[in-house]
């Protein structure tokens, strides 16, 4: 795209604003409800400089604790009339919202700003609600990471694993040298994490099968009790202090070399960047183990939503702010903290971190095996109370000795009462 | 301070004229109006919309459609109703005795004209002032191994110390118990303290005179007086226990797994996180009936005291 | 009432069994105290000391050196979102919303239990159930109809959260007051109605003079239980208009890169020192108000 071409567009999209949002020019507000804080928090920031930058007031509404909160805070204000301007939305949560009539349609930005033209088709269809765009995406997240120790595996004098198989040889040979081989921090969305992970490794096919479309041969096939297996094997190589413990803390233990492996979505970058670690001399950034070769790329797009509102200020807010978000700067900036890609096509990843080249690399070959799966456990493809009976029943397997046989029980069983 | 009844004679009542007592019916009927519409609306409306949700298929939002008693069985089904019911009833009820035997305990102690009464009393008593958040993050530093009691005792020399319960599946639920009696004990003492001080003096002293010694009289007469308290401490405690929810979310989140998972938990997490605003509706019935069964219980047991005292 | 024990009478002077028996009650007053200060005790203690000397030396130890930094950090820079004011303006947002839930909430709780005790009336005493039986209800179940509520009312804000706490906070009040106010004797009130007072100015003048013991146990409760509320306070607020419980929770979870304990253990003083405050100064008479009778019904 050229230079003219875009500055025809911007001023098609001023012409456009001026014509849909009167008055109130002058005081653009966005009320933003997130859950992002820590590493992820600070990329907010760069978003909130962006729009104060172009004069609009940032409200910042954070509501700590993984989602949960946050989507509490969303549905009560929903129900009193006065949801948040943007809100940071997923997968099946988008349309669920649209169907009750609470998302904007932002097409005609869309149109303007050509974001057909910037948008993977997969991704363009996750952030229309009826064929009209009502959200827009800020992120792709790669959730099959495995973050490797360097002290760790030149302790044990090992090779990077790429099988389950190569994969168990090194975590026991740690093992035997006192080294935790699994960094596992206990909370659900960590565990769930781990599971999908090993399940991908399984087979991407049936896990797609099996977790995305829940189906109900590949839930009762063979793979599953593989994986459960395997996590079985997995659990006896965490330690005891992991119930609860923040993926964060979980990190500095994988860069100590206290422990060997932890696996973790990309925003891991943006901690270990602020322990100082470096790729390549404290810490590895490989895929995680899969049995049939070809690498797989689980995939989890950050996305915000815009709401319904009568309030002028807020709507020129929301319009600036989609033309932020959706700009080459701001999602340079943002990606580049969060550790993921930016969603745009079009923008040149030269400067950012080696991790993040691969990751998008790996999604175009992945694209082209059709080995791209949307994450369950990241809310990016079963309805909520779907997601949330697996996260019960995954969580409970991985914390008692229930056998792989019960353990698949319990999660077809958690399938089945919540369809 | 108490009020003597049998000082002031009554006056002879003389009939106040007949329109102040309409415009004083006005005012009375005008103060109280604040009350009712904050009960109607708070208790029983918002109680009835709970009831009438339970019955229907609302999911992410209300909705209206009737689909009758079917979730009441059906939440059986969810494991982690089972385990959060379940730890409710082991929880609870241990949960209760410690903290009134430690409450109770307390107050008769701080009861023997200790020197520094005052002291021990606001030591006691202040863990009631901090929210959960503040306890939930002061024990989890405490009990986790990483960084608490494990930790300090191992670096002690005792390398083989271990006190790593908040991460066992198993002894997580206890690990709660400790931090919610710690909240909670004063309290109780406060309210046992608060009766003891009621005690009448002249039936301890005729003790006293038969020569009985002091845990004697503390078990054969002071504290059969204060009776009723013990049970206003234990539908206290019963409905705290029944209400527990913040300090678990603060100090374990609900796990290791679903290992500390309680009724309220499973209902904020089923309405707000899954959408599943029926399945927590239903939750929250269940909730109530069994509050409504230790609220029959206390009733009985009034109506009962009040009989014998009449007889 | 007075302050002296119960077994003020059953001390008699020290025989060789009499101070033992008080060498083993001292032992375990002390013994239960230490549970009870221990965790207040490293929290302080944790907040005046080093970033680096904690990581060093783990959590649970001893200060090698006093310093206020993260006193410094938690009251002015911490950062709850995108806004790293520190801890200083939601302290402000929780004592706005507060002092004025406090005070509706006890008012209106000292009229009703006033109106029911002394001016009965057929039903009054189900009216007075009915209004108690909020007390066993966890508000979090209610969080929806409020919200559809508070839409209705078009009160998302802090005066919002003032309703909400009158919501949940009468059925305490009253039972209070209305336990206390049965002890007053009906004569009293019967006699200056024959004087001609009304409803109001005999609450003024005969009613509200015997009330201080009761006031100070409802304020006491009320102030701490709506300071320390996070569910409702987290929920209805927006941007930076959160209340400190909310802050605090921000500020307390996770964090990217190592935790600094030293700002989350001051923070959570900041957080907790009003109501600590509270108990501390006046938890004398907080007992005291107990005592005086609003236990009994």
């Amino acid at each position: 795209m050229t230079t003219h071409i875009r500055l025809g567009l911007y001023g098609a999209a001023a012409l456009a604003v001026a014509t849909t949002t009167t008055m109130a020019q002058d005081a653009p507000s966005i009320e933003l409800l997130h859950w992002w804080d820590g590493a992820s928090g600070e990329a907010v920031q760069t978003m909130r400089g962006l729009f104060e930058e172009k004069g609009g007031t940032w409200k910042d509404t954070t509501v700590s604790g993984e989602g949960a909160s946050a989507m509490a805070t969303l549905r009560a204000r929903a129900l009193a009339g006065n949801p948040p301007g943007a809100v940071v939305l997923k997968g099946p949560d988008i349309q669920e919202w649209g169907s009750h009539g609470f998302l904007r349609d932002i097409n005609a930005i869309a149109e303007t700003e050509g974001w057909n033209d910037l948008l993977a088709p997969t991704i363009q269809g996750a952030m229309q609600y009826d064929g009209a765009y009502v959200a827009f995406p800020v992120t792709v997240h790669r959730n099959n990471w495995m973050y490797t120790s360097v002290k760790a595996l030149d302790a044990v004098g090992a090779e990077p694993p790429t099988t389950w198989e190569e994969f168990n040889a090194v975590a026991t040979k740690m093992q035997d040298a006192g080294i935790i081989p699994v960094a596992l921090g206990g909370q659900k969305w960590q565990e769930i994490t781990l599971f999908e992970a090993v399940g991908l490794g399984m087979g991407v096919d049936w896990y797609r099968d099996a977790f995305v479309n829940l189906d109900d041969t590949a839930l009762n096939a063979p793979e599953m009790q593989a994986t459960l297996e395997q996590l079985r094997t997995m659990m006896g190589w965490v330690d005891s202090a992991s119930p609860g413990r923040d993926y964060e803390q979980t990190a500095a233990m994988m860069l100590a070399g206290e422990a060997g492996f932890q696996f973790m979505g990309d925003w891991e970058l943006g901690a270990l960047a602020q322990q100082d670690a470096e790729v390549g001399v404290d810490f590895l950034c490989l895929v995680t183990p899969n049995n049939q070769g070809d690498p797989a790329f689980l995939l989890n797009a950050d996305s915000i939503a815009l709401f319904n509102t009568e309030d002028a200020n807020e709507l020129a807010g929301q319009e600036s702010f989609a033309r932020i978000g959706m700009s080459e700067t701001f999602q340079t900036a943002f990606n580049k903290v969060k550790g993921s890609i930016p969603p745009r096509s079009d923008i040149d990843l030269a400067d950012f971190h080696t991790c993040q080249q691969k990751s998008a690399e790996d999604l175009v070959a992945a694209s082209d095996a059709g080995n791209v799966v949307l994450s369950m456990g990241h809310s990016m493809a079963v309805p909520g109370n779907v997601r949330g009976a697996i996260m019960d029943a995954v969580s409970e397997y991985m914390n008692t000795d229930m056998s792989p046989d019960d353990g698949a029980e319990a999660i077809r069983t958690a399938i089945e009462i919540t369809r | 301070m108490t009020f003597s009844t049998s000082e002031q004679a009554a006056a002879p009542r003389r009939r106040p004229r007949l329109d102040s007592r309409v415009t004083e019916r006005l005012v009375i009927g005008l103060s109280l109006t604040p009350a009712f519409i904050i009960t109607l609306i708070g208790t029983f409306i918002f109680l009835g919309w709970t009831v009438l949700m339970s019955m229907t298929d609302s999911t992410l939002f209300p909705s209206t459609d009737f689909v009758g008693l079917e979730g009441y069985w059906q939440i059986w089904k969810y494991p982690r109703w089972q385990v959060a019911a379940g730890n409710l009833f082991t929880f609870g009820p241990i949960y209760m005795l410690v903290c009134g035997v430690i409450g109770i305990g307390m107050a008769i102690a701080i009861d023997q004209n200790v020197r520094g009464e005052n002291i021990f009393r606001a030591i006691y008593l202040y863990p009631m002032a901090v929210s959960f958040v503040v306890a939930g993050t002061i024990w989890r530093w405490i009990l986790n191994p990483g960084t608490g009691v494990e930790a300090l005792v191992q670096g002690m020399g005792f390398e083989s110390f271990v006190f790593d319960w908040i991460t066992r599946k198993d002894r997580a639920i206890y690990t709660v118990i400790i931090a919610q009696v710690w909240q909670h004990a004063g309290f109780v003492m406060a309210l046992v303290l608060a009766g003891l001080r009621t005690v009448n003096r002249d039936i301890i002293n005729a003790a006293m005179i038969d020569g009985a010694p002091t845990h004697t009289i503390y078990r054969r007469v002071i504290l059969p007086s204060i009776a009723p308290i013990f049970v206003a401490v234990f539908f206290i405690l019963s409905q705290w226990a029944l209400k527990t929810y913040d300090i678990i979310l603060a100090l374990t989140g609900g796990g290791p797994g679903i290992a500390t998972d309680v009724p309220s938990i499973f209902v904020r997490d089923m309405m707000f996180n899954r959408g599943e605003i029926a399945l927590a509706s239903v939750a929250s019935v269940y909730m109530l009936l069994l509050l409504f069964t230790l609220m029959a219980i206390y009733k009985s047991y009034q109506v009962i005291a009040r009989r014998r005292t009449k007889q | 009432m007075s302050d002296s024990s119960a077994a003020t009478a059953a001390v008699s002077d020290g025989t060789l069994g009499e101070v033992m028996g008080r060498l083993v009650l001292y032992a375990l007053l002390v013994l239960l105290g230490v549970y009870f200060i221990l965790p207040l005790a490293i929290v302080v203690i944790t907040s005046l000391r080093e970033q680096g000397e904690i990581l060093r030396n783990g959590v649970l130890s001893w200060p090698e050196e006093v310093s206020a930094r993260a006193w410094r950090e938690a009251m002015f820079n911490s950062c709850v979102g995108t806004d790293c004011r520190g801890m200083a303006p939601y302290f402000w947002n929780s004592v706005k919303m507060v002092v004025p839930a406090t005070a509706t909430s006890t008012i209106l709780g000292a009229i009703t239990g006033y109106a029911l005790t002394k001016f009965k009336f057929p039903g009054s005493e189900f009216f007075f159930a009915a209004t108690i039986f909020g007390i066993f209800l966890p508000a979090q179940l209610f969080l929806l109809p409020t919200a559809q509520m508070l839409g209705w009312l078009g009160a998302t804000n802090i005066w919002g959260l003032v309703i909400i706490h009158n919501l949940y906070g009468l059925a305490f009040t009253t039972l209070f007051f209305r336990n206390y106010y049965v002890q007053i004797p009906d004569e009293i009130v019967a006699a200056a109605r024959i004087d001609g007072a009304g409803f109001f100015a005999i609450f003024r003048r005969i009613v509200l003079p015997l009330s201080p013991p009761i006031i100070v146990v409802v304020v006491i409760w009320q102030f701490t239980h709506i300071w320390n509320e996070f569910l409702y306070g987290a929920t209805f607020t927006t941007g930076t208009d959160l209340p400190i419980t909310a802050a605090l929770y921000a500020v307390t979870g996770p964090k990217g890169g190592i935790r600094d304990y030293g700002v989350e253990a001051a923070a959570v003083i900041i957080a907790a020192l009003p109501t600590l405050l509270v108990y501390v100064a006046a938890g004398k008479y907080f007992v005291r108000g107990l005592t005086a009778g609003s236990l009994k019904g």
